[in-house]
């Protein structure tokens, strides 16, 4: 081999080599891809690092208001101070629909970081009951509805695993929570309105 | 292609001068310890402190872009769908079921990957608990986690001293420095989620080493 040529491979490897490892293929995006779930359960029980990043603090919202207790239908001639007893259970929901009471390294991770990050702690589920006034005219009906205080957290998990997973070592996964707000206070409302002519017929005979 | 660049140095003596030349300047590039300014751009002005711009800086090249948000910053997008959760005893009932919900793929793009060579090694933020504006470092492949410098990088005046919480990726472990250059008083091993670096070094960090 002429010295030449030999210098012509040594280039082709430098250049094969130096565009390797900065220019990495890309052909794993036609392979098939493990969804969210799959990736997530490997948390802590199949990866060598499994870190939840939240991606900025907590955002506050109020849920849907929705009806808590029954109706109160006045059917007398006069006005009627009516208490609603209710209990309203509120609940979350996030990327893949498994409680965070579930016991998985990811639902852990998630809990430990949230506490670590806010000095609060992940409520699953929050139950509130009360009794509740709410003034009725004659011939109307009250109710009271109910909008649960809410946060949600954003953030993206960061997995190493020793061998491939589905073709890569690492794989960042997005992650959104969403439940009730701990020690925040819900807003109640009352409502009436007139009764319709059907609701008289089935609640004042 | 190779073949064809073996055709063409084999007739030109001088484009094989220049191929060699670029060949090792990339090898050279994926192989020293780069040190990259945190040269964020404040088009908007007035960057006061907790406000939200995303920027991300490769640590290799120093190019910096910021976004809107800290997703559209990684290139990771949110996952806006939200399934309920059911309770603790469904909880567990679901995780037997063959039907789960959470099976299907967020979105089309829900679910990315990450290749050598776009590596996160770090979020910083204005605020505590992550608040504010956020600057994403990312460098070409994971730290190692040993105790020289992999690489570092110096804080621009957008930067310099607003930095109060801090996330490490990648394996990499974060110190602080007062000054540039990884002078002045040092903060540090930080090596797992922060949320308040701390008094010590809290608004006061102007470059940071990551190993």
């Amino acid at each position: 081999m002429t010295r030449r040529k030999k210098l012509s491979m040594l280039v082709i490897a430098i250049t094969t080599a130096g565009a390797t490892a900065l220019f990495p293929a890309t052909a794993q995006a036609e392979e098939e891809q493990p969804t969210t779930r799959e990736l997530l359960e490997q948390c802590n029980d199949g990866t060598d690092v499994c870190v939840f990043h939240p991606s900025g603090a907590p955002v506050d919202s109020m849920g849907e208001a929705h009806q808590v207790g029954d109706s109160a239908f006045n059917c007398t001639k006069d006005l009627q101070r009516s208490s609603v007893g209710w209990s309203d259970t509120t609940g979350e929901s996030n990327t893949v629909g498994v409680s965070m009471t579930a016991e998985y390294g990811f639902t852990d991770l998630f809990k430990v970081t949230i506490q670590a990050s806010y000095q609060h702690s992940w409520e699953s589920s929050h139950t509130e009951e009360q009794q509740t006034n709410v003034e009725v005219k004659p011939g109307e009906v009250g109710w009271i509805t109910r909008e649960a205080a809410m946060e949600e957290v954003t953030g993206t998990y960061e997995m190493h695993f020793g061998d491939k997973f589905y073709g890569h070592y690492i794989w960042y996964v997005p992650f959104t929570a969403k439940g009730p707000k701990a020690d925040a206070p819900s807003t109640k409302t009352q409502h009436t309105r007139k009764m319709t002519k059907k609701e008289k017929k089935q609640h004042c005979g | 292609m190779d073949e064809e660049l073996e055709s063409h140095m084999s007739n030109d003596t001088r484009r094989r001068t220049r191929i060699t030349v670029a060949a090792v300047l990339l090898l050279a590039g994926a192989i020293a310890v780069p040190v990259a300014n945190g040269a964020v751009t404040d088009q908007e002005g007035g960057d006061a402190k907790g406000q939200g711009k995303h920027c991300t800086l490769n640590a290799k090249t120093g190019e910096t872009q910021c976004f809107e948000s800290l997703s559209k910053a990684t290139g990771l997008p949110d996952s806006d769908r939200l399934l309920d959760a059911p309770d603790a005893e469904a909880g567990k009932a679901a995780k037997t079921s063959e039907a789960r919900a959470g099976d299907e793929p967020v979105a089309s793009s829900g679910i990315d990957t990450k290749a050598e060579g776009d590596i996160i090694a770090a979020t910083i933020f204005k605020n505590t608990k992550y608040g504010g504006g956020s600057l994403t470092i990312t460098n070409t492949a994971l730290c190692e986690s040993d105790d020289e410098v992999d690489f570092q990088i110096d804080l621009d005046e957008s930067w310099k001293n607003k930095v109060s919480s801090i996330q490490p990726w990648g394996r990499c472990t974060l110190n602080l420095f007062s000054e540039p250059g990884l002078g002045g008083e040092r903060d540090g091993p930080f090596d797992e989620l922060t949320p308040n670096i701390g008094d010590a070094m809290d608004n006061r960090a102007q470059s940071i080493s990551f190993s």
